[in-house]
């Protein structure tokens, strides 16, 4: 017993430099993050305890809602416009023999572009001057013009185009690694069974897919879902609270209204939002899952 | 087994023993955060009047240099500066500035080293206060005065009530930069927004400077029927649709002791007052006086309008006059104006404040040598310099500057000849912040209800403890 009680020292030693700071540096401020949720706290002066109440005023804050609904959206939109897209081009670039390096660099582009760079590029096209305008107008759709950024019902697709538009490389990469691990007899053998292209990628491609699906869905719903430089640069989350999200809220209490406490509870109500949505995500895409 | 199951129950006790004392002491931190205050704990602003602007175009004489010190420290040693506006710009104003106050400084210090932390835009500020949290700010700092009351009452910066320029500042700038009684900073300049208009293009149409919000009105439509916007907007960057809307507040306050009333629970921020300052902007808004890119634009493209003669007017602060005529030196530069906004019957109120503030970080090595820095970085050749070309208007009386631009000297006369008050004082920066919401929100087509303002009035008994109360 002794000498066992001598080894799980020994083990815990080894893992204590890495274990204490993960706690200092994780785990503390985590844990304390609660305490201050019930704080109204400047950041400075002592907190002051209030209980639950930044979380109701949250709750009747008209704002968080409008941007707890936006967060879906965007996640939402990551979701189906955004895997899709990217299987769609996975799946054509599949068979795009020699050309398939070339355009997986092309669409891939986006995704390693400055964002500062991207969001000027993209505020000159939506400008009420800018290029999306003039192209409309070029074609004799000049009364569908509008400064797309601003306005309540066009700065949200606005926005969920530049998103895809960034996004969908990623996807195309992982898709094409998961394609290419699926063995090709099991394509030769449903062509022997005389199986139509809907059957194959029904029965064989989609299921053999699914761990890169799972990892591409996780990944777009963990970032989505915590939306904030693209609404923070391009529109600052305008007209109104049109393009608001939870993390924008959350970084305006903290650091432009010196209101820490509050914008703790808003973190924490994100962490439980992100949380269940990944956990829901995980345990249906994974129950999708075939082996081989 | 026994061994196997010890072993196991001491893995994971260690991590939990850990996990509470973790617990424990973040319960108890930060407990004296705000102790040790240098302030007694007394009140913020301690606002000792409302006439905010007597010290612009003001006489008093005696601005203090550090070349009035009695001995010469010849000690090497460095001493360090934070701010977010003491980096190159292209002017080269900056540079020159810093050269002048090194030389005053090293009138008394000629082996001292001056180290510069210059970090431009909001970043330095959250910097800052992380900086200051943690004792590890620059020895001299810069900051606004929504920064003031809570670096004084936490004891992050030295009290500098016996320093000289304490006796050359009054109005706005003494009460922005005191908390409970005491001075905690220098002010630098004196800092208004109003309305700037294109003097060439007034002359050419006719145009006088409006004295009434319906003279305004009558202008706006005479420059729109000639093709040009009455306003530029450039509402894409929050804090010019933010700043906007603090333009139109105080004529319709009605009293400088409005926001001392809503702090006090004596007014509401969902009253007529706040109705009627969104109402007219409301009127400019369904006029199209703000143009066709108000919300497409930021501040780059909105000064631009101005600059190519595309809009009449801006509405912004002192920085505009130096700025546009020194952007417009390639066309033989642009002579600008300015004017308060009107209010409807000619007696407007404007806001007046302070922009840079200079203090002492408390937990400096030296006081003194930060404290002469403070001197030199106000001595009174060192702000002509910075001062002059750029625009700006020192908040420390006696210092005359024959400003170049006529914009410039209209500034300084409207400042001198209108009443003005110290705004957003007991307001909470989130309550501005719903402001500039509800206006973008009348630029993106939606009606101002005056239901919207329960959105600033929540945001305001939210987050009122967050402010400094006013003395009673």
């Amino acid at each position: 017993m002794k000498s066992g009680f001598r080894h799980a020292w020994v083990e815990l030693s080894f893992a204590a430099p890495a274990l204490i700071l993960f706690l200092i540096i994780v785990v503390w401020p985590f844990v304390s993050s609660f305490y201050y949720s019930l704080t109204q706290w400047d950041g400075f002066s002592k907190p002051v305890f209030i209980g639950f109440d930044n979380f109701v005023n949250l709750f009747k804050e008209p704002g968080f809602l409008i941007a707890l609904r936006n967060t879906l959206l965007f996640a939402l939109a990551g979701l189906l416009l955004s895997n899709t897209l990217s299987l769609a081009l996975a799946l054509a670039l599949n068979k795009a023999g020699r050309a398939q390096t070339v355009l997986r660099t092309i669409f891939y582009l986006p995704g390693v572009v400055s964002f500062v760079t991207m969001s000027i590029v993209w505020t000159m096209i939506y400008h009420n001057d800018g290029a999306l305008n003039q192209l409309l107008r070029s074609i004799g759709l000049g009364s569908a013009g509008r400064e797309w950024l601003g306005t309540y019902d066009s700065v949200m697709p606005a926005l969920i185009v530049i998103m895809v538009w960034g996004g969908v490389g990623f996807g195309v990469i992982v898709f094409l690694a998961g394609l290419g691990s699926i063995p090709s007899e099991l394509y030769e053998a449903a062509n022997l069974d005389g199986a139509g292209p809907w059957s194959v990628f029904r029965r064989i491609t989609f299921p053999l897919l699914m761990p890169s699906i799972t990892v591409v869905t996780f990944l777009g719903l963990t970032t989505t879902l915590r939306m904030f430089d693209l609404p923070f640069i391009m529109t600052n989350g305008g007209p109104g609270d049109a393009s608001n999200t939870i993390s924008l809220i959350i970084y305006k209490h903290a650091f432009s209204y010196s209101n820490y406490g509050y914008a703790t509870a808003g973190g924490i109500i994100l962490f439980l939002f992100v949380c269940v949505v990944s956990m829901l995500q995980l345990r249906l895409t994974r129950s999708k899952e075939v082996q081989i | 087994m026994k061994n196997a199951r010890t072993r196991k129950s001491v893995q994971a006790l260690i991590p939990a023993s850990i996990l509470a004392l973790g617990l424990l002491t973040a319960c108890g931190s930060n407990s004296d955060a705000g102790g040790s205050g240098a302030s007694g704990g007394s009140n913020a602003g301690s606002a000792e009047n409302t006439e905010a602007a007597s010290t612009a175009g003001g006489t008093a004489s005696g601005t203090a240099t550090a070349s009035g010190a009695p001995t010469q420290d010849t000690e090497a040693f460095s001493i360090s500066v934070a701010s977010w506006n003491l980096g190159d710009e292209p002017l080269g104003i900056v540079k020159a500035y810093r050269e002048a106050f090194e030389k005053a400084y090293k009138v008394k210090y000629p082996n001292a080293t001056i180290e510069y932390k210059n970090t431009p835009g909001e970043a330095y500020f959250d910097l800052l206060k992380a900086q200051m949290a943690s004792a590890s700010a620059a020895d001299v700092v810069q900051f606004q005065s929504a920064q003031l009351p809570l670096f004084a009452k936490a004891g992050y910066i030295a009290d500098l009530s016996d320093m000289p320029f304490v006796a050359n500042i009054d109005g706005a700038p003494k009460t922005q930069s005191s908390y409970g009684g005491k001075v905690y900073a220098a002010p630098f300049d004196l800092n208004s927004n109003g309305v700037w208009y294109n003097r060439k293009l007034f002359e050419d149409n006719g145009i006088q400077v409006p004295k009434t919000w319906d003279e305004l009105m009558q202008t706006a439509e005479t420059l729109k029927a000639k093709g040009i916007a009455p306003f530029a907007g450039g509402f894409k960057d929050a804090w010019v649709a933010s700043m906007t809307v603090s333009v139109f507040l105080p004529n319709e306050y009605g009293s400088d002791t409005f926001e001392k009333d809503v702090y006090n629970g004596a007014k509401k921020l969902n009253g007529p007052e706040i109705q009627a300052a969104f109402n007219k902007l409301q009127t400019l808004v369904d006029k199209g006086y703000f143009g066709s890119n108000a919300l497409s634009n930021g501040w780059d493209l909105q000064r631009k309008d101005f600059e190519d003669g595309k809009a009449a007017m801006i509405i912004h602060g002192p920085y505009i006059g130096g700025l546009v005529n020194s952007e417009m030196k390639d066309q033989g530069g642009m002579e600008t104006g300015f004017f308060a906004l009107p209010s409807d019957k000619g007696d407007p109120t404007l806001s007046v404040s302070v922009g840079v503030l200079t203090g002492v970080n408390a937990h400096t090595k030296n006081v003194q040598r930060a404290k002469d820095l403070v001197t030199a970085m106000h001595d009174t050749d060192a702000i002509i310099i910075r001062d002059k070309d750029a625009g700006v208007f020192p908040a420390i009386k006696g210092i005359e500057i024959d400003y170049k631009e006529i914009g410039n000297k209209d500034f300084l006369s409207v400042l001198g000849s209108t009443k003005s008050m110290i705004q957003g004082q007991f307001m909470p920066a989130s309550v501005g912040d719903v402001y500039a919401k509800m206006f973008t929100k009348m630029l993106a087509g939606k009606a101002f209800s005056p239901s919207w303002l329960d959105e600033a009035d929540s945001a305001f008994t939210r987050d009122k403890g967050l402010v400094a109360p006013p003395e009673q």
